[in-house]
């Protein structure tokens, strides 16, 4: 923090101007709204003022410089006057205080007001059906619901905290270099394996205020790659393509999405073919209904061949009373039913519990697994650990040695099984 | 759908999956290293050590 406004001040000290000073304007408030910046949301900051006077080419400047930090989430330049003698005047101690630049590290100023025009809303006219539209967009806009956030990432908390995306097995190198604030280059080195030979894997990763461009390739040349770009500030299009050497395991999936006050609206179209229509796609919207509550659809529309054709709805809840308890539900279709529930049981340790219930008719399977994890964070090291219902136990570790530096362990047992897989790795960031 | 429409469809998109395929790293690395200020040493970019 310390640093940022030192840096801030240098940029315009170094370019001829002056600094009047700093004032704090609170630590660690929580946002009026979750705000998103850096490809990360943040629900709280501190709001940090610096006047100062510069020309304008420094102020655009230090505007540009902000926007690229990662520990600011927003920031604003408002003007006080044009010229330096109208601000201070003769005999005046104390110059206005409205108007002065900000440098929020981590913080937000100017939020959207919604005007609310309280006078048409008595006046409701019951005999215009257009009328109706209108009052209900008012009411709604009074409620000030926050944004839902994306389909996808409805049980977010739960996907950080189980082991299942983190696991690995075998030796594992990873070295990331972080090239420029834009553009980020990885080495990956993973250790053969009986069934498994070595590979080695190179990524490289390029994101912009609007883009992100990440793609990956491996040793049998099979590419991953991701597109994302922000047409607005609201509408964003995502693409993914998973392109191998043979046809069959190619994937390319397109997806647009747009980011309303109190919804989510996203359509999305996996392997669409123009010759015969084949393909699959969904189209889903997640609404707030309360602040604490989201409920959302989703359409899926499938056609693997050119006269097959199946569709399925699925549906889904979120619940968050406080800031530390998440209950999640969702269904796919008529036969499978996933529930998740998150608690932050302190600032250092999150534990989550995930129940999925599969009733297939078709193939006659029903069955049910059940997961408890808990995740703790520590300044130095992060552990991860998890049961299953199948009698797996697993555990990853990951040690921060020095700074761009640890260390990762990972095990997992099946005593039903009797099966284990062990992983060690390293994560090199330079 | 002509036929000949689905021909040329399945070849512009055999086509573009190749150039996708082969020149989609070459581009995320051209694009970091014209937009990083500091130009990194190519080294840097292919060699894990350095």
């Amino acid at each position: 923090m310390a640093g940022l406004l030192k840096r801030s001040a240098e940029t315009v000290l170094d370019r001829g101007g002056a600094v009047r000073g700093f004032v704090n304007m609170g630590r660690d408030q929580t946002l009026p709204y979750r705000m998103k910046r850096h490809m990360e949301y943040h629900t709280s900051g501190t709001y940090w003022l610096m006047h100062y006077y510069a020309n304008p080419k420094t102020s655009g400047v230090l505007m540009s410089q902000l926007k690229l930090d990662p520990r600011v989430i927003r920031c604003n330049v408002v003007k006080v006057t044009d010229k330096l003698n109208e601000m201070v005047a003769v005999g005046e101690t104390q110059a206005p205080a409205a108007g002065d630049i900000s440098v929020p590290s981590v913080a937000s100023l100017g939020f959207k007001h919604r005007p609310v025009d309280f006078e048409e809303e008595l006046h409701f006219k019951f005999w215009n059906p257009l009328h109706y539209y209108k009052a209900l967009n008012q009411h709604r806009m009074r409620l000030n619901l926050p944004n839902p956030g994306q389909f996808e990432m409805l049980n977010r908390e739960v996907k950080g905290t189980m082991l299942t995306n983190f696991m690995f097995d075998g030796g594992r190198a990873d070295l990331a270099k972080i090239l420029s604030p834009n553009f980020q280059v990885m080495h990956t080195f993973q250790l053969g394996l009986p069934g498994q030979p070595s590979s080695f894997e190179f990524a490289g990763v390029y994101a912009d205020e609007d883009t992100l461009m990440h793609g990956k390739m491996d040793t049998d040349f099979n590419l991953q790659a991701r597109l994302n770009y922000a047409l607005s500030k609201k509408l964003q299009f995502k693409s993914q393509a998973q392109l191998a050497s043979s046809d069959s395991q190619s994937m390319f999936q397109a997806e647009s999405e747009y980011t309303g006050a109190d919804y989510t609206a996203n359509v999305k179209a996996i392997n669409p073919s123009l010759v015969d229509g084949t393909g699959i796609y969904l189209a889903s919207y997640l609404q707030s209904i309360t602040p604490k509550l989201s409920i959302g659809a989703e359409l899926l529309y499938q056609c693997p061949m050119p006269k097959v054709q199946e569709t399925s709805t699925s549906f889904s809840v979120r619940y968050q009373p406080s800031a530390d308890r998440v209950w999640v539900a969702q269904t796919q279709g008529t036969s499978l039913l996933t529930t998740s529930y998150w608690r932050k049981i302190s600032d250092k340790c999150d534990a989550g519990a995930e129940l999925q219930l599969v009733n297939i008719a078709a193939q006659g399977r029903r069955d049910a697994s059940c997961s408890v994890g808990v995740k703790y964070d520590f300044a130095a090291s992060t552990i991860r650990a998890m049961a299953d219902n199948f009698g797996k136990v697993s555990m990853l570790l990951e040690e921060k040695i020095a700074p761009g530096f640890s260390f990762l362990v990972s095990g997992e047992l099946d005593h039903l099984k009797g099966e284990n897989k062990f992983g060690v790795g390293l994560n090199i960031e330079s | 759908m002509n036929d000949s429409v689905k021909e040329v469809i399945i070849r512009g998109t055999a086509f573009g999956k190749f150039v996708l395929h082969w020149g989609y790293i070459p581009l995320i690395i051209y694009i970091g290293y014209k937009s990083s200020y500091p130009r990194p040493p190519l080294a840097r970019i292919f060699s894990p050590m350095a």
